[in-house]
């Protein structure tokens, strides 16, 4: 039997080598390319799972004529992730807001956990935006640092409700103080207006817990220019008055006027909103309770 | 030299077959593993940060409050609340709003709304609303809390039960209620606040109506509640506050007739500022075991008619 020469074996030996080494070297291009776009999925060498959300809960405060208006905004940030985190308060500045003041400064956060924070603030109650509080910081357990956006914002028109005429978000007016001897006794004609030039759409209106149908069904209040809303009042006398007395405010839920969505955020049918809005309170006096008792006098 | 006979075509026999099959599938996994590493290595380092998904929140805080007057009403002057075998009043009715935000790219579906604190056991809202992606809601939530005496004074607690839209990975989304809920003292001490004093156990007016310039309130027997004032006569002078007025009035109380309660007007005219409600109820001073009390009488709209409002 004949054997191969040397020269022949090594040539034979090089062609498996590189067959090999190219298959070698296609899985392993194939596994970076796969490591590379995958890695976001299954978190090699990303952060850990840490997740937090904020939200605004309360806006006291705003009452009286000094600009900018000052109030105090409660925060709740919320652990959802599997590890503790460190809240380090707020960045200084947002959208017409100016944090003063937080309690407290900083505070950690098990997983699963609500903390609050108390922040006293300075509204530009004139600014025609959306206001907006500054993001919250958050501390993650490999010391990076994550910046979490505030949600409800939109409540902070609510101290500004309470401030002077000239800056509130919304002011109502009667077309006539007192019912003409035309006009039903179940209607009346407020002209809403917003002074700053703030652009809102009304989306209830309620009197001491009782929703008013008006008309138009959707009020958009483009500006100073007052907008004529008729509202008209329930049949009977509710019995959410009886103990609480007849109201001589009406209670307004607002929302900026920009968002698209859907209406209305009645107990059956919600609506989803790029951010959910405000609910103010307009003081008409006792003209208001007087139609009010006018129409309920009338349907008894 | 001499050459070892080595014969490339040959056969190979079992064992080096079996061998050299084993060490290419090593040598691929292990080639494999390494370049799966360093390209989320390379990857994690640089790759733009991907923006972490944002988990959804929620807050809960009262919209509007009110007393139940539906229910069948006791004999005024007894203690409705303290006697079970009688039809209770003052039951609060609380509305709450909902307000829930999710920021992140998929719509959550909610399910129901857990709360502790509201009752004695935890209080469960079916919820059936879905939040788009990048959206918010707003829902208002009818609850019927307890505020009866024994209540533990807890802060209200809310959760959501939420699925993705196809009904799939139940998570629980924590509510943040209102800094007054959320509270020792919660919701019975918030509806303290802003409901009349004396709401859970009320007088009810059976009539009223203007009689001149008084106004004539009549109502079932009230010779055993034990109202506090000044005999003249058969008649009595008691001590009525409407809002936080002193009002001249007199009652004729007999016992097994229908009381009768007389504010004498004309009514002085009352400011009320900000946005304090016009009263609907007046507050009676009674003698109670624990010394002076005042007991709610509920009137109803007459009263608010009655009472002079325009002051200018």
């Amino acid at each position: 039997m004949r054997l191969p020469a040397i020269t022949e074996l090594a040539r034979r030996l090089d062609e498996r080598l590189d067959r090999r080494l190219t298959g070698v070297a296609l899985v392993g291009l194939l596994a970076f390319v796969a490591g590379y776009l995958g890695q976001g999925s299954w978190g090699v060498g990303t952060a850990t799972s840490s997740a937090a959300g904020a939200i605004v809960t309360d806006v006291v405060g705003g009452a009286g004529t000094r600009t900018p208006v000052p109030a105090t905004v409660s925060l709740a940030v919320t652990n959802v992730g599997l590890e503790r985190v460190r809240v380090l308060g707020t960045e200084a500045n947002g959208l017409g807001t100016v944090v003063q003041n937080l309690t407290p400064p900083d505070l950690e956060l098990d997983p699963g956990m609500i903390g609050r924070f108390d922040a006293d603030v300075t509204l530009d109650c004139k600014l025609s935006k959306p206001l907006r509080m500054p993001d919250v910081r958050l501390e993650l357990p490999n010391g990076k640092l994550r910046r979490i956006p505030v949600s409800g914002s939109g409540m902070l028109l609510e101290a500004c409700s309470r401030a002077a005429p000239s800056v509130r978000p919304l002011v109502a007016a009667l077309s006539t103080p007192t019912p003409t001897p035309t006009q039903p006794t179940h209607l009346l004609t407020v002209q809403l207006s917003s002074p700053t030039g703030r652009q809102v759409e009304v989306r209830n209106i309620r009197a001491g817990g009782v929703a008013l149908r008006i008309s138009p069904p959707t009020v958009t209040i483009t500006g100073r220019a007052p907008v004529d809303v008729q509202l008209t009042a329930p049949q009977g006398c509710p019995v959410q008055w009886l103990v609480a007395g007849v109201p001589t405010v009406l209670t307004v839920d607002l929302r900026p006027a920009s968002a698209p969505g859907p209406r209305p955020t009645s107990s059956q049918e919600p609506v989803s909103d790029a951010e959910f809005g405000s609910t103010v309170q307009l003081r008409l006096g006792p003209a208001l309770a007087s139609w009010l008792l006018a129409a309920c006098s009338a349907a008894s | 030299m001499t050459v070892p006979a080595w014969d490339l075509d040959a056969p190979a026999g079992p064992d080096r077959l079996v061998t050299g099959s084993r060490s290419a599938f090593i040598l691929l996994l292990a080639v494999g593993l390494a370049g799966l590493g360093l390209g989320g290595l390379a990857g994690s380092t640089l790759a733009p940060a991907a923006s972490p998904e944002l988990p959804a929140t929620g807050t809960l805080k009262i919209r509007d409050v009110h007393v139940n007057a539906s229910s069948p009403l006791p004999t005024a002057g007894s203690d409705a609340a303290s006697d079970d075998s009688k039809p209770r009043i003052g039951k609060a009715i609380v509305v709450f709003r909902l307000n829930v935000v999710n920021p992140g790219n998929q719509p959550v579906k909610l399910t129901g709304l857990a709360l502790d604190g509201v009752t004695r056991t935890s209080y469960l809202l079916p919820l059936n609303v879905q939040v788009a992606s990048h959206g918010s809601i707003a829902v208002d939530l009818t609850a019927y809390p307890d505020c009866s005496p024994g209540q533990e004074p807890v802060g209200v607690r809310a959760r959501l039960n939420a699925t993705e839209p196809d009904g799939s990975d139940l998570e629980t989304i924590r509510v943040a209620p209102a800094r007054t809920l959320s509270r020792i003292g919660g919701l019975c001490s918030q509806l303290n606040v802003a409901l009349p004093n004396g709401w859970q156990a009320p007088l009810w007016a059976n009539s009223a109506r203007p009689v001149g310039p008084d106004l004539e309130i009549t109502m079932d027997d009230l010779s055993s509640a034990r109202l506090d004032g000044i005999r003249v006569d058969d008649q009595l002078l008691p001590t009525v506050f409407i809002g936080d007025q002193l009002f001249p009035s007199s009652a004729h109380l007999r016992v097994g007739e229908t009381s009768v309660l007389r504010l004498h007007g004309p009514p002085p005219c009352i400011q009320f500022g900000g946005s304090t409600p016009i009263p609907s109820t007046a507050r009676l001073l009674v003698r109670g075991e624990q010394g002076m009390q005042q007991r709610l009488l509920i009137v109803g709209p007459e009263l608010a008619l009655w009472l002079r409002l325009d002051c200018d």
